[in-house]
């Protein structure tokens, strides 16, 4: 994806194609073009340069869509001031409160966004406060507008060009001054950033008479113990400023951002006054594509970086206008109330750390018994007759069933009335003078039956004594162990006097059936 | 002036929405889990209940197996045969011998020989009938009638015992 970085300079426009860190086109304008475009005053300045850059769009193939704007100090207000430390809500408004002390214009007319760093040192939030006049700001997105571009950032150059020290290697850790000269433009920046955040920042011309006409003989000859004083001038002024502001912070490193021809001379006007400056080689960057060497180049190619490489700030005054556009939605309570939430992000994580032990508590509890349950069912028997799916109704009934069987089966092999003790039994039970005639056996269940044993009792004189013969018989089978339990129940069911061969006798019946309880 | 109470208040009131809305998902959440945890505390009560009765239906079934094996390991056509063997062993003399009419059920099949046999004395119907029932082969003697008769012409051959005796054995079903 394709970026377009545009540098707007005091004479000349830079424009930049970047795709990753690969430069695929490059112009530069100079804005003298644009004043001497058309001879007819009446139009209007911005008209001409959309025109002079849509050519030039044309003439060089640029279709991207997207661009990074990086303006010059004289159309920004970069302000850095401290503020006491309060809550987040209350911020902007204070801010925008302490700006007003440090700007020209009504904050009205200004828009403006801001980056806090809280310092330890004096326990107070720092505060760089970027700002542009509606109007100007207006003016350069009616400009992208009308070349059709999305503008996705606006920023200050001399933090743009930040970028490119990052990209030459060199560490912004600490306390370190940036002087970046662009002879070209005859601007000078002073920046003084700590860790990375811009705690000063200052711009001067090098221009002898700032309205003086850029093409004038004079301009192009160029003064140069002029600018040479005057650079010493402006620098000590910024670094006296900048020291009586941070007395406590010593600046340890500086760098030198300007064109090889001119460093020479800026690194002694810059030691004159107690500022040990390292040039900073940006060529070697740019080795193997053919450049200008020139520091507002650069400045559009830093802008270009933009999704590549992080810059100082996060400040947007693209978004900080967007958030300023009144829409249907904003005009109402509703809206109103909702602009400006800041969420506290402990509360999220506060909330995610309950749902997460909610879940982590749950999945405690159920691994364990998910496991017992795989461990069951590896344990499950197997039975070839029955589904593993079988309800457990089911396999109750079909248990009951087996059971039974199995007891029918038990008492089938083992319990059943074996006749051979009875029949050992009876004739140790009989009496001499009993003797049996006719035995009767009937099966009625498996462990039990019924047994009839008929006979005749010996009688003699007396008839009372075949009668004394049969009980004993009676008792002496109710005594034996064969007879216990099934064959229990033992009656004598008829007594008969008759004769037998005319000896007088007693026929009986004996019934043997089991006990009933 | 509700307005700008809400609009002073408005931070603290959406991060309070949030923790809400974060603890109602939680106890979703829990609840869910809860609900999942007892269904798996269910179907692991489940499974031990019908392990156990699973168990106990393989034993049975085990059981059955070697009981089936143990009444079928005989063959119908040995009975008769057997009968006879031990009639001769205890000196009986076997008058007529017939299967009857076997009986079906939904577990067994039991097969009935009637026998009729005469004896020369009570001892010896004892150890017939002692050999029946201590036979591995399981039968089991369903009715006996016996009686004395002296005066009959088997009788007078010496053998004053009328036998009758009903012996079933028993063939498990599948």
């Amino acid at each position: 994806m394709s970026l377009l970085g545009i540098y707007f300079g005091s004479r000349f426009i830079n424009v930049v194609e970047l795709q990753n860190k690969k430069i695929l086109r490059n112009i530069q304008i100079p804005l003298s073009s644009v004043l001497a475009q058309g001879d007819n005053e009446k139009i209007p300045t911005d008209i001409k340069l959309v025109a002079l850059l849509k050519d030039e769009f044309r003439k060089h193939n640029i279709d991207t869509k997207e661009a990074v704007v990086a303006l010059s100090g004289k159309d920004l207000l970069i302000r850095t001031f401290s503020m006491p430390v309060l809550p987040r809500e209350e911020m902007a408004s204070a801010i925008s409160f302490e700006a007003k002390k440090y700007i020209p214009f009504k904050i009205e007319d200004v828009v403006s966004d801001f980056e806090l760093r809280y310092d330890r040192a004096s326990r107070r939030n720092l505060v760089v406060y970027v700002g542009i006049r509606k109007e100007a700001l207006e003016k350069y997105l009616s400009v992208l507008k009308q070349l059709q571009l999305i503008p996705i950032s606006l920023e200050y150059s001399a933090f743009s060009i930040l970028r490119l020290l990052r990209l030459a290697g060199q560490r912004d850790k600490g306390l370190i001054g940036v002087v970046c000269v662009d002879d070209q433009e005859e601007e000078v920046s002073f920046s003084v950033l700590e860790n990375g955040y811009p705690l000063f920042s200052r711009d001067f011309t090098l221009a002898a008479d700032a309205d003086r006409p850029v093409n004038s003989p004079e301009a192009a000859a160029g003064d140069i113990s002029l600018k040479v004083e005057k650079l010493r001038t402006e620098s000590r002024v910024s670094l006296d400023y900048y020291r009586r502001k941070f007395p406590a912070k010593e600046i340890k490193k500086a760098f030198l951002l300007s064109s090889y021809e001119s460093r020479a001379d800026i690194e002694t006007v810059l030691r004159d006054i107690g500022l040990n400056c390292s040039y900073v080689n940006l060529s070697p960057i740019f080795k193997n594509q053919s450049i200008p060497s020139q520091i507002s180049f650069y400045k559009a190619y830093a802008c270009a970086l933009f999704k590549t490489i992080k810059g100082p700030l996060k400040a947007n005054l693209v978004e900080a206008k967007a958030k300023l556009k009144p829409s249907a939605i904003s005009r109402l309570p509703a809206a109103g109330l909702l602009s400006g939430l800041r969420l506290d992000f402990r509360l999220i994580l506060l909330g995610v750390v309950f749902c997460g032990l909610a879940y982590g508590y749950g999945q405690y509890q159920l691994k364990p018994l998910q496991a017992r349950l795989e461990q069951l069912l590896a344990a499950h028997p197997q039975v070839t007759t029955i589904s593993p799916d079988t309800a457990y109704e089911q396999l109750v009934q079909i248990g009951d069933k087996y059971g039974k069987k199995l007891a029918a089966l038990d008492q089938m092999v083992n319990k059943q009335q074996y006749f051979t003790a009875v029949l050992n039994a009876i004739p140790r039970a009989a009496p001499k003078g009993l003797w049996l005639t006719d035995m009767t056996f009937r099966k009625i269940s498996v462990d039990g039956g019924e047994l009839n044993l008929s006979g005749l009792a010996y009688v003699s004189q007396d008839k009372v004594a075949g009668t004394n013969l049969i009980n004993t018989f009676v008792d002496n089978l109710r005594q034996s162990a064969a007879f216990q339990g099934s064959l229990g129940n033992i009656q004598i069911t008829s007594l008969d006097s008759v004769e037998k061969d005319k000896i007088p006798v007693t026929k009986f019946i004996v019934s043997c059936s089991a006990k009933v309880d | 002036m509700k307005q700008e109470l809400l609009s002073k208040h408005k931070n603290k009131i959406i991060n309070l929405i949030i923790l809400l809305v974060a603890f109602n998902i939680a106890k979703s959440i829990y609840q869910k889990q809860m609900a999942a945890i007892a269904q798996v505390r269910d179907q692991v009560d489940a499974q031990v209940k019908n392990n156990e009765v699973l168990g106990e239906i393989s034993a049975q079934e085990k059981k059955i197996g070697i009981y089936k094996d143990y009444l079928n390991s005989k063959k119908i056509d040995e009975v008769l045969r057997n009968i006879s063997e031990f009639a001769q062993q205890c000196g009986l003399e076997v008058s007529s011998a017939r299967p009857l009419p076997k009986q079906d059920s939904a577990d067994y099949l039991v097969h009935t020989f009637q026998c009729n046999l005469v004896a020369k004395d009570y001892h010896a119907v004892g150890r017939f009938i002692n050999l029946i029932e201590s036979h591995p082969n399981v039968y089991t003697v369903e009715e006996f009638t016996l009686r004395y008769n002296e005066t009959g012409e088997i009788a007078l051959k010496g053998f004053p015992y009328d036998l009758a005796v009903r012996i079933s054995t028993v063939f498990l079903k599948s």
